[in-house]
């Protein structure tokens, strides 16, 4: 698999407001003086939106399940780390590993439901797995496990996962960035759009899409793992939390699918207003349950995706726009 | 022994399993609108009867009466006000939608009444029971058991012997037809949402009466619904119940192996069930498969 062609060239002039955000954000994220801990899970929850929108915007595979990549990263990493000795920072590749194979064989058992029967089976497995984790005595049952203490070392862990989390945020964003305007993402573009087109003209629809899978899974199992290693303590009904779902599916939908942008966006928009809604507690989920309503009734496209179809704006782009196109290319 | 009863009190919640399943199933056929908040719905509609029974003097029966008038004017408001904007071959705005509603729902309750553990109280008739052949068996359960056969008795009834019946399967089948026959397609839709939610809320006040309820029991509900909509087929009551009835049996009886196994073995028969079908198994010869 090539991910990058001869005839791709990176153009400077696409890249650069990239660029420029990405430092703004990492600098925002670094000066201001707000709570390291509440900017990485920043970070990890925007990493977790941005691996979802690859399959939800990108092949229209709507998941109601990520939340099982979340725990079972969370999960690979301590049992790892506390069974193996292994280094924490380096059992996030296990984590990768374990989260590839799982959406490996979930994929066995989905890859021919579409739609709602996808959404849906995918949202059993998951809970699936919340209940035996919750059973597994090896695992800690539904006490859940505590990470070896002499695994970290305390006076450098803290700023270790928060560069972990930062890394991981910038390497999606570009990864994905990277991919969406290689020949993968292309095929991935037509076979949202039509999938019968797509695979008339040659694309290897299944495989394309379970590419996508697979990669989201991966960056959602990193995240996981990283959030809780940077909490120290899992169990199955945090991990394996719908909660972790609806975040993701509200920064996406809010912010606009099937754009680089709009996760960005609706990241800043979700945490933005938890921070301001603090004290307001169940008021506050009633608010965002209402705001997802709203703006899918009547910005269907998310936030960015308003934007942009007025603007013509595109910060992150993976399309030729029709009056940039020149004959050279 | 306790297999059998098991088995028996299994195929009993697996009536009710059946109406989760033909409410979302109606829904899903009809409008393709895939409701998120149906389990939702149908924890609203146990809270909404423990409501009435607790601050008014009504009796069980009235109760019922008013719970399903309250569903199908909710079932209709949701669908002309929101759910008919979005109909259409695309169905992720429903979902995300739905989805939104849950949330709202849930969260409306939890403020409401408290995130507390509740049923609805019947008085005497939870400790009745009958002995048949050494097997004891719950006079509630039973009656319960019949009343959701009633229900899909009518519905089969409704669906295919009265006008509003047929409305609605063509809707299914082909809206554009319908229209040229002056109907109004959006009624339409109305109407089957509101049907498909006084379903679940049926069976959401009679699953309150024989067992305890909390805001979170939703998604729960939805994943059974969902997996006796996949597992009995889309579009036929017998399927439904026969995979309600499947569902039931194979949830009480692991729960009786393994007590703290929740909806595990559900999911689990879910699975297998899944797999079979992709595998294309059947029991007819390969020539008679269609």
């Amino acid at each position: 698999m090539r991910l990058f062609r001869k005839g791709v060239h990176v153009d400077v002039k696409a890249i650069l407001p990239m660029i420029v955000i990405a430092a703004g954000l990492t600098a925002g994220a670094l000066l201001l003086p707000v709570d390291r801990q509440l900017v990485m899970e920043m970070l990890l929850v925007f990493a977790m939106a941005q691996g979802w929108n690859l399959l939800c915007g990108y092949t229209g595979l709507l998941s109601f399940g990520h939340h099982a990549f979340v725990g079972l990263g969370a999960y690979a990493l301590f049992l790892t780390v506390n069974v193996l000795g292994a280094s924490p920072y380096l059992s996030l590749g296990v984590s990768a590993v374990v989260c590839a194979l799982a959406a490996l064989v979930m994929a066995l058992l989905l890859h021919r439901l579409r739609d709602a029967y996808f959404s849906i089976g995918i949202w059993v497995l998951a809970d699936s797995l919340r209940l035996v984790f919750g059973q597994w005595e090896w695992a800690g049952s539904s006490r859940g496990v505590v990470l070896n203490a002499s695994a970290i070392d305390p006076a450098r862990f803290a700023n270790n996962v928060f560069w972990l989390a930062l890394a991981l945020a910038l390497t999606t964003q570009i990864g994905i960035f990277t991919l969406l305007r290689s020949r993968i993402g292309i095929a991935l573009m037509a076979i949202r759009d039509n999938e019968h087109g797509a695979a008339s003209v040659g694309i290897a629809v299944s495989r394309n899409r379970l590419a996508a899978f697979v990669i989201s899974a991966v960056i959602c199992g990193v995240a996981g793992g990283l959030y809780y290693l940077s909490v120290l303590y899992v169990e199955p009904s945090g991990g394996f939390d719908i909660d972790w779902q609806i975040k993701i599916l509200f920064i996406v939908i809010v912010g606009g699918a099937g754009t680089l942008e709009g996760p960005v966006l609706g990241t800043l928009v979700y945490f933005g207003l938890r921070e301001l809604f603090r004290d307001a507690g169940d008021l506050y989920l009633i608010f965002q349950g209402a705001t997802a309503m709203i703006v899918m009734l009547l910005a269907p496209s998310g936030i960015w995706g308003s934007i942009q179809s007025r603007t013509r704006w595109r910060l992150f782009p993976i399309r030729w726009a029709a009056e940039l196109a020149s004959p050279a290319e | 022994m306790s297999i059998v009863e098991a088995f028996i009190n299994g195929l009993m919640v697996g009536g009710l399993y059946g109406l989760f399943g033909l409410g979302l199933a109606l829904a899903f056929g009809i409008m393709r609108v895939v409701n998120i908040a149906h389990g939702e719905f149908i924890v609203l509609a146990a809270y909404l009867g423990v409501s009435l029974l607790t601050l008014t003097p009504l009796p069980l029966p009235i109760v019922v009466v008013c719970v399903a008038a309250a569903a199908f004017a909710l079932g209709w408001v949701l669908q002309a006000a929101i759910l008919n904007r979005v109909v259409g071959p695309n169905p992720v705005p429903g979902m995300v939608i739905t989805m939104g509603l849950s949330i709202v729902l849930r969260n409306a309750l939890v403020k409401i009444y408290g995130s507390n553990i509740r049923s609805i109280d019947v008085g005497a008739l939870q400790d009745w029971g009958i002995r048949i052949l050494g097997v004891s068996i719950g006079v509630l359960p039973l009656l319960i058991f019949f009343a959701a056969i009633m229900l899909f008795v009518a519905t089969n009834f409704l669906l295919t012997r009265t006008t509003v019946g047929r409305a609605f399967r063509a809707a299914a089948d082909d809206f554009e037809i319908l229209e040229t026959l002056g109907y109004d397609r959006r009624t339409v839709y109305s109407a089957a949402m509101g049907l498909a939610v006084t379903l679940s809320a049926l069976a959401g006040l009679l699953l309150a009466m024989r067992s305890s309820f909390s805001p979170f029991s939703g998604a729960e509900r939805l994943l059974i619904a969902f997996e006796v909509v996949i597992i009995g087929g889309l579009g036929s009551l017998r399927g439904c119940f026969l995979g309600g009835l499947f569902l039931g049996v194979v949830q009480v009886v692991g729960l009786r192996l393994n007590p703290n196994s929740g909806p595990l073995f559900g999911h689990l028969a879910f699975f297998v069930v899944l797999l079979a079908k992709q595998m294309n198994f059947s029991i007819r010869p390969a020539w008679r498969r269609a």
